[in-house]
């Protein structure tokens, strides 16, 4: 087996914000949207973030590439400090990892076309010029699966599952290495949306790109990933293979976001009661815990740290051995 | 006789440049109490249906044939009156985005009043505080009183969200349109929002017609299903035995094209829907259609039984 190479490591990421209370108000509040996030991705492979909305999956996507600046811990690009590699080159990193967002209809400029859209990367990194850049973004075209001709054609002119074509074409044009993917099929109907899956992954064998893929769709994200981070309220809950996330999930939020999934078939879901708090106030111990049907005295007190069950899953969960065996049952009366 | 009849519909945009036509010939009749789930993509025809029941349907939308019929009556003969009544006591709509559904500048009690005042005449703000907390408790809103107080920025996606369902049933409605109401949710809470609509189905005996693009969310809802594409209805039966045993190949490609938990090639359907700007002579899907034959370029299948599903193509496949 080809050894693996690691694209990306984030140990420990914290990103914050400072929130203020109401218009005008003085007082402002530290609303921590990423909180000690620690993980790595080798070239080729996908990482998978999956949670619900105000999770902080979004943040940690956008922090990943510095467009959010991080408030702690530290992001490894390729064995160099992002940090390091934006004082030195800004442009370098910008073109080595792109990023690919939900909505195909806001992320393009209406009055450009699609060959200065995905020619403007390639010229801006001096990558062609001229005759071959045209090439180049033909090329690109083909790539996508469109047309050669629709390089003089405007956003307007095309369906939503094409732009999204065009917008991974223009991901694509500097030849990255890392492409964070923030909910790239959740605007596209289901048969477009699959087409544009099949796409990003024959194009991750062919190029070995390496994916971070943001959904709150526990399906597509399994559909897409080699590993999946199940992520509340800023932290991580449960690390694994996609397998085990699916076959062998200990944590009980894990579950239950698998259980809520509607199926074919299904007749009764037992969901979880309530909503997702307020990231301005966070539970204490586990933030898990005012949903969680499993929890007890001990999840208010202490917050429960990543452990490992074996082949790199890591669980954030007081009871996760015991909820396994069947020895921990729910107590249905969240603190 | 059913509760709400659609016979033989067709519904037409006229624009400037072509006329698009969003319905062609939807039939379907729904009883009360029931569950149907109404699925499609984008530009199948599912919303276009939702306000045509309701004779919302305006300039540039004209209505070509067809007909709705409402405990009998035909909508388009009823009077201003009569369709105002219909429009809340009969059948109501919600809608996907819930937040923009309701008034920003005015709290959710205010909602409530003026729902009441313009039904049931001048009354108390105390009665109809009380009526409108009932209402909230139904939905399962566990603080009414605060939430009462709110306005549409302060309320979740999923408060708000029941607060519309609570206004709906303000009026005790016969049927319930939604169209994409738990899209814009979480998993977690489309559940909560789900398993609610089924509650009420079965204790107010409420009618439901849940348009959605999930065929996930439909099979949990709906008892009765019915598929659309390129505003036809092309497959319709009982929920469980279409989803389970598909005859249209429509259907059937739709649901091979759901994500599997593998990390593999999807089996998407290939090419793209059809446009809507001139008259269907062939089956709509045939461009796509793994099965097709000569004849579904030249003729328009017809809607026929099969196992007690009603389909729209020629092949017993």
């Amino acid at each position: 087996m080809k050894e693996k190479e690691n694209i990306l490591s984030v140990e420990d990421l914290g990103v914050s914000f400072l929130v203020k209370e109401g218009q005008f108000a003085r007082k402002s509040q530290k609303l921590q949207a990423v909180d000690g996030v620690s993980f790595r991705l080798e070239r080729g492979e996908t990482l998978g973030v999956v949670g619900e909305s105000g999770c902080g999956k979004t943040t940690l996507g956008r922090a990943i590439l510095y467009l959010e600046k991080p408030t702690s811990g530290k992001i490894v690009f390729k064995g160099e400090l992002v940090e390091d590699i934006l004082r030195k080159n800004p442009l370098e990193l910008r073109r080595k990892a792109q990023i690919i967002f939900q909505d195909p209809y806001t992320s393009l400029n209406p009055r450009m076309t699609v060959g200065s859209i995905i020619g403007e990367g390639i010229e801006i990194h001096n990558l062609a010029k001229g005759r071959a850049k045209q090439e180049r973004v033909k090329e690109l075209l083909g790539l996508v699966g469109l047309d050669a001709s629709y390089i003089a054609r405007y956003p307007h002119e095309f369906s939503s599952g094409q732009r999204q074509r065009i917008v991974i074409a223009r991901a694509l044009a500097v030849d990255p290495e890392l492409v964070v993917c923030d909910e790239p099929v959740s605007s596209l109907d289901v048969s477009v949306g699959a087409k544009i899956l099949n796409l990003m992954l024959e194009l991750q064998k062919r190029l070995s790109l390496a994916y971070i893929f943001i959904s709150h769709d526990l399906d597509v994200v399994a559909h897409m990933s080699d590993y999946i981070a199940v992520m509340y309220l800023g932290k991580f809950m449960e690390t694994a293979k996609t397998h085990d996330i699916i076959h062998n999930a200990r944590h009980p939020y894990t579950r239950a976001l698998w259980e809520s999934m509607p199926r074919i078939g299904k007749e009764k879901i037992v969901g979880l009661k309530g909503e997702i708090p307020s990231p301005l106030n966070i539970p204490s111990g586990c933030r898990f815990r005012t949903r969680c049907p499993y929890a007890t005295e001990l999840c208010a007190q202490d917050v429960p740290p990543l452990t490992e069950f074996g082949d790199g899953q890591l669980v954030a969960c007081h009871y996760a051995k015991e909820i396994k065996d069947g020895t921990h049952v729910p107590t249905n009366a969240p603190v | 006789m059913g509760l709400l009849e659609v016979e033989n519909l067709s519904l037409q945009y006229e624009t400037r440049n072509a006329d698009i036509r969003a319905l062609s010939n939807v039939s379907f009749a729904v009883n009360p109490g029931e569950r149907l789930g109404v699925v499609g993509e984008s530009g199948s025809g599912k919303s276009s249906l939702g306000s045509a029941i309701l004779g919302l349907v305006s300039f540039p939308g004209k209505i070509k044939s067809g007909r709705v019929l409402f405990q009998g009556k035909d909508i388009a003969l009823m009077n201003d009156k009569e369709l105002e009544k219909m429009r809340g006591e009969g059948a109501t709509m919600i809608f996907q985005d819930s937040r923009a559904s309701l008034n920003p500048l005015i709290t959710a009690e205010e909602h409530f009043r003026d729902v009441f005042r313009y039904r049931f005449g001048k009354e108390s703000k105390q009665a109809s505080r009380e009526k409108a907390v009932a209402l909230l408790k139904d939905v399962g809103i566990t603080d009414p009183e605060e939430r009462l107080k709110q306005y549409a920025h302060q309320l979740s996606g999923g408060m708000a969200q029941r607060v519309l369902i609570a206004l709906a049933l303000a009026q005790s409605p016969k049927v319930i349109i939604c169209d994409e109401i738990t899209t814009a949710l979480d998993v977690t809470l489309q559940v909560q929002i789900l398993d609610l609509l089924k509650e009420l189905s079965e204790k107010k005996e409420t009618t439901f017609i849940l348009i959605s693009h999930d065929i996930g969310v439909i099979s949990y809802f709906s008892e009765r299903v019915m598929v659309m594409y390129a505003g036809m209805v092309v497959e319709e039966g009982a929920t469980s035995e279409v989803l389970s045993h598909p005859y249209h190949p429509y259907t059937k490609a739709l649901i091979a094209s759901l994500p599997t938990g593998e990390k593999e090639m999807l089996n998407a359907i290939e090419g793209e829907p059809p446009s809507l700007s001139q008259e269907f002579t062939m089956c709509p899907f045939a461009p796509r259609c793994s099965r097709r034959e000569d004849r579904c370029f030249s003729e328009k299948p017809p809607i026929r039984v099969r196992d007690n599903q009603k389909i729209a193509c020629f092949f017993d496949i």
